[in-house]
Formats: C-alpha cells, sequence, structure tokens
C-alpha cells in the first residue's frame, strides 16, 4: 500500500509510511484527543478511532501533512459527534461563573484545565484548535467540519463561560485569520 | 494571551501519559471496514431491485391485503421459502405480508418478523398483530435467531434492547462501563445476545441478566447459533467453536490480505458455516472480483463450494432457512456493475451436496418500485 508515506512497503499487514506517522505524530493527536475530549482513556479510544479512518484514506494522503490534517480532523469530528450523542454535556457541571470560586492552593494550569471542562466539547475544541495548535480560522472551522461563523461563536460562548473564572489574562483577546 | 493559555495547557498534557495506539488492532478494523465497504458497494445494487418477473416453483406470486393482525403468512406450506422485501411487503415464498410502510431492514423469528421502518421505528409483526416495539440508534441493526422469539437492537442511547414476541416485553441492557462509540449488536443465539460495548465483547443472557466476557473488542464475531460462535480473533482467521479459545481455523484468512470474506452465517444447528470468499483486487473502481461462495463443514473444516446456476459473479449468503438450507443472492451482470446493469436472483441452496436452484429472479425496473432487503437485519437506504 502506497500513499502519505511515499512507498509501498508492507510489513506485517501495515504500511511502513503509516506506522511512520503513527510513530512520529500520534503523540501529538493524543495531546490534541485529550485536551479536546478532557479524559485519557476517551482521548485514546479517538486516537484510536481518527487512526483507523486514516489508515482506510492512506492510499490517497499523498503527503504526511495532508495525514495528519486528516487524522485531526476525523478526531475532532468524532469528539463532536459523540457529544452530540450525550447531548453536549460538559465533563464538569456548568455552575453561574460568579458562584465558581477559585481554591487558593490550586495552580493556573489545574485551575484553567478546571474551567475548560466546564465548556461543552464544541466550544473546548474551538479553543484548542486555535490557541493550541495555533490553527487559522479556516483551518479550525475546516477541521471541526463547520463554518468559520459557526466557529466565531463557539469561540464566543467559550471566552464568554471562560473570562470571569479566569480572568482575562489567560485568555485569548481575539482569534487567529 | 495565547501564549500563556498554550504553555499551561502543555504543562498539563506533558504530565500525562498515553497508552501507544495498537497498530495491528487499528489496521485490522481497518480492513474490516474496506471488507465491508467493498461488500456493501457490491451488495448495494440489491438495495435498488425491483421485481420484474417472480416465479417461485411456477406460481405467479398473489397479492394479499396489508397486515392486520391477521395471520402472519410463512411460506405457503413450502418448506424454507426464500424471504425477501420489497417496498412495504415482505415476501415470504408465494406469500405476502403488507406492513404499510417501506421496509429498510428485517429479520424473521420463529412467530414472525421484526421491521425496521425510514423512521428509525422497530415493529414487531406476529399473529398477535403488528406494533412498534422501539427504536434503533446509530447501528440500525436487528438481530434474531430464526428458531426463537426474541429480537435485539441497539438504542439511541446505546443501550441493549431485547423484545421478545412471545410475551411482548422489551428488556433493556445499559452499558455497565458507560456507552462508548464503535459498539453494537453482533448476533442472537437463542437466549442470549452477544455484544461489543465498552467491556468487549459481551454475552448477555437475556432471562437472568447476567452478562459474561467473551473477549475483548478485537474479537470480530460474526455469529453465534447453538452455542457456537464463528469469528475472527486477533490472528485474521476464520474460526468456529464453542468458545473463543478452544475454537478451530476454518479458514486462513491472514495469509490474504486483499480479500473480503463477509458475510459469515452459521446454520441453526452450527453444523455449517457460510461465507462469501471475495477477493477484490486494489484496483479502485475497475472491480476485479473473484468471487466464491464457499460453506464449512464445522466438524471437519470439509468445504463445498456453491456452484450457482448461471455462474453469478458475486455470490453472497443470505439467511439460513432451515438446518441445511441456505438462501443466497446471486448477482450476474458484466462489468461495469451498476444497478441497471446487475441482474440479481435469490438462490435456494441445500448441504451437504451444495446444489443450488435459482427461486427468484429479479430486477430492476426504477427507483419508484421501492427499495428490497434481505431478512439479514442490516439497514437499507433508499426511497
Amino acid at each position: 500500500m502506497g500513499g502519505a508515506g511515499g512507498e509501498g512497503a508492507v510489513a506485517g499487514g501495515v504500511s511502513v509510511g503509516f506506522a511512520e506517522f503513527v510513530a512520529l505524530r500520534s503523540p501529538a493527536l493524543q495531546r490534541t484527543a485529550y485536551l479536546i475530549a478532557g479524559e485519557v482513556s476517551a482521548a485514546e479510544d479517538l486516537v484510536h478511532e481518527a487512526l483507523t479512518r486514516t489508515y482506510l484514506a492512506w492510499p490517497r494522503l499523498h503527503d504526511p501533512y495532508r495525514a495528519e490534517v486528516y487524522a485531526r480532523t476525523a478526531l475532532t469530528t468524532t469528539a463532536i459527534a459523540g457529544s452530540r450523542r450525550r447531548g453536549h454535556h460538559p465533563i464538569v457541571p456548568v455552575a453561574e461563573p460568579e458562584r465558581v470560586v477559585r481554591p487558593a492552593d490550586v495552580d493556573d494550569s489545574t485551575w484553567l484545565w478546571t474551567c475548560l471542562l466546564r465548556l461543552p466539547v464544541g466550544q473546548r475544541a474551538a479553543i484548542v484548535l486555535l490557541h493550541y495548535e495555533d490553527l487559522t480560522e479556516r483551518e479550525a472551522a475546516e477541521t471541526m467540519g463547520c463554518g468559520i461563523r459557526a466557529l466565531r461563536s463557539q469561540v464566543a460562548d467559550a471566552l464568554t463561560t471562560l473570562r470571569p473564572l479566569v480572568g482575562a489574562t489567560l485568555l485569548p483577546q481575539q482569534v487567529n485569520g | 494571551m495565547t501564549g500563556r493559555l498554550r504553555a499551561l495547557l502543555d504543562e498539563r498534557v506533558n504530565a500525562l501519559s498515553f497508552a501507544p495506539p495498537d497498530l495491528p488492532r487499528i489496521v485490522a478494523e481497518a480492513g474490516l471496514r474496506a471488507r465491508r465497504r467493498r461488500l456493501r458497494a457490491l451488495t448495494a445494487t440489491a438495495a435498488g431491485l425491483a421485481v420484474v418477473a417472480v416465479t417461485v416453483g411456477g406460481a405467479a406470486l398473489v397479492g394479499r391485503a396489508r397486515h392486520d393482525g391477521a395471520e402472519v403468512a410463512t411460506g405457503g406450506g413450502i418448506a424454507d421459502p426464500v424471504t425477501w422485501s420489497r417496498g412495504s411487503v415482505i415476501h415470504v415464498g408465494p406469500d405476502r405480508i403488507d406492513v404499510g410502510f417501506t421496509v429498510h431492514g428485517f429479520v424473521r423469528t420463529s412467530s414472525g418478523f421484526a421491521v425496521m421502518d425510514g423512521h428509525r421505528s422497530v415493529w414487531s409483526v406476529t399473529d398477535a398483530g403488528q406494533h412498534r416495539v422501539g427504536e434503533v440508534g446509530d447501528q440500525q441493526r436487528l438481530v434474531a435467531d430464526r428458531n426463537g422469539t426474541l429480537v435485539a437492537w441497539i438504542g439511541p442511547d446505546r443501550e441493549l434492547v431485547v423484545y421478545d414476541q412471545l410475551t411482548a416485553r422489551t428488556r433493556g441492557f445499559p452499558d455497565a462501563r458507560g456507552a462508548t462509540a464503535g459498539g453494537g449488536v453482533l448476533a442472537l443465539d437463542r437466549r442470549t445476545v452477544y455484544w461489543r460495548n465498552s467491556g468487549g465483547v459481551v454475552a448477555v443472557d437475556v432471562d437472568t441478566g447476567a452478562v459474561t466476557a467473551v473477549a475483548g473488542s478485537w474479537l470480530q464475531l460474526y455469529d453465534a447459533k447453538n452455542s457456537m460462535l464463528a469469528f475472527t480473533d486477533g490472528t485474521g482467521d476464520l474460526k468456529v467453536g464453542s468458545s473463543v479459545a478452544g475454537a478451530a481455523t476454518l479458514a486462513t484468512w491472514s495469509a490474504d490480505p486483499h480479500h473480503g470474506d463477509e458475510p459469515v452465517v452459521l446454520s441453526p444447528s452450527g453444523r455449517w458455516t457460510a461465507v462469501a470468499h471475495i477477493h477484490v483486487a486494489d484496483s479502485g473502481d475497475d472491480h476485479e472480483i473473484e468471487s466464491r461462495l464457499i460453506v464449512y463443514d464445522d466438524r471437519t473444516a470439509e468445504t463445498t463450494t456453491l456452484r450457482l446456476p448461471g455462474g453469478p459473479w458475486v455470490a453472497v449468503p443470505s439467511v439460513w432457512l432451515g438446518d441445511a438450507t441456505l438462501q443466497v443472492l446471486g448477482l450476474f451482470g458484466n462489468p461495469p456493475f451498476t444497478g441497471d446493469t446487475v441482474d440479481p436472483s435469490l438462490f435456494r441452496c441445500t448441504l451437504p451436496k451444495g446444489s443450488c436452484v435459482r427461486v427468484v429472479r429479479v430486477g430492476r425496473v426504477g427507483a419508484s418500485s421501492g427499495i428490497a432487503t434481505l431478512p439479514d437485519g442490516d439497514w437499507t437506504s433508499g426511497d
């Protein structure tokens, strides 16, 4: 099987190029999956599903970059679709932001993460893709399988939720073009 | 401050450790999905079938009134009648049952049928009448045992749902560890339902509710009948036995990565396993296909290659009509194979001789004539 790896060698039924792709890129995919899904086991399931779909598409993905874009899109859309089926419930129940008090002994990273878990998956994915993966709005929207207007709406809603919790200094002021 | 946000999130994820992706499992699952796609592409032609001329034992089909709770016809006295549906009508040999809506999938039970409509509703059709008994979720599949009264499916909340046509009772079995993607109902053997859920492949005793682990989610369980399981495990080979650990290898599929061997259908007694061996060359849309329909004797692993009159280019086992009688879908035609050029027929094949007779010849006459389905419980879209 040829494809993104640019070679047709097969070892044990697996394209060498695909095996290399998995070895090199799965750590990054797992990090993204965790930030979107919020749990390690869910992230591992998402990456498994994304890589399975990528393997199916491997013969027509002609370069590793396209393969990574494909895998990240599969991962994100699978997470969002799963959340739709569950009714968009955030991992941490949403409370009135003004009633949420940051414990004194919690560091910035833990607190930011706790607050991000209050977001629905779609909003969290928008924040992660734009401000962790550093994608452009267009790239992020394509990765999420939505339009730019819907993406901006997700980001605006996310920032509205997050701003009273974490303050403006940690949050992005504007999204990437 | 995107940089600060990224640094904090990096701090979070860098403290974690993830299990490395299971590459063999990924490849196995991808291969399975690819084979299913190929087979769906091949058998999709059957979904657009329209009956042009149907002869069953020389008798013309006679239409009957819409099913209204009267006796469910089961084949006009013909032993092991072939069964299919078209539009709103289920054909059982010379009998017709009009359920009043387009049938998108159905299974046969000892009491009648369970049917899916276009709104994902599940209907029970028996002598007791026609009743809506539930709704399928994303899997859109029914399983049943031809010799029992149970029907099972996965509901919208990914719970296992079992309906008993004998008692008219529905029972739900939630996924104990939380519903997960990729789950689904796999097979039904008498009072046991095999289900892939977040815990792997499990067997659910419908009467006691006891759940028994069968194997991890890597197990591809094709069918279960009379306490026999037909599956592929991590080796990729086809195995049949009363347990995963003690099963015997019927076919060494792992040696040929380009084949597609589905469906795999166990006979009611577990004596026979019917397999469509379809070798598809990876040549894009050229459909370079070599197809053989093989039945294995599960006791000896001896094979019988079924010879269908006329030599269809693809033959697919549909359902076992009796203990040694198999319903087969044969597709005739010449490349390119499209819904307009394929000429499908249903055959009845008998073991151990392996002889087959064409029972119903069908052909496409237009989309307005309605979709056709076979009693395998799989969803067929259209119309």
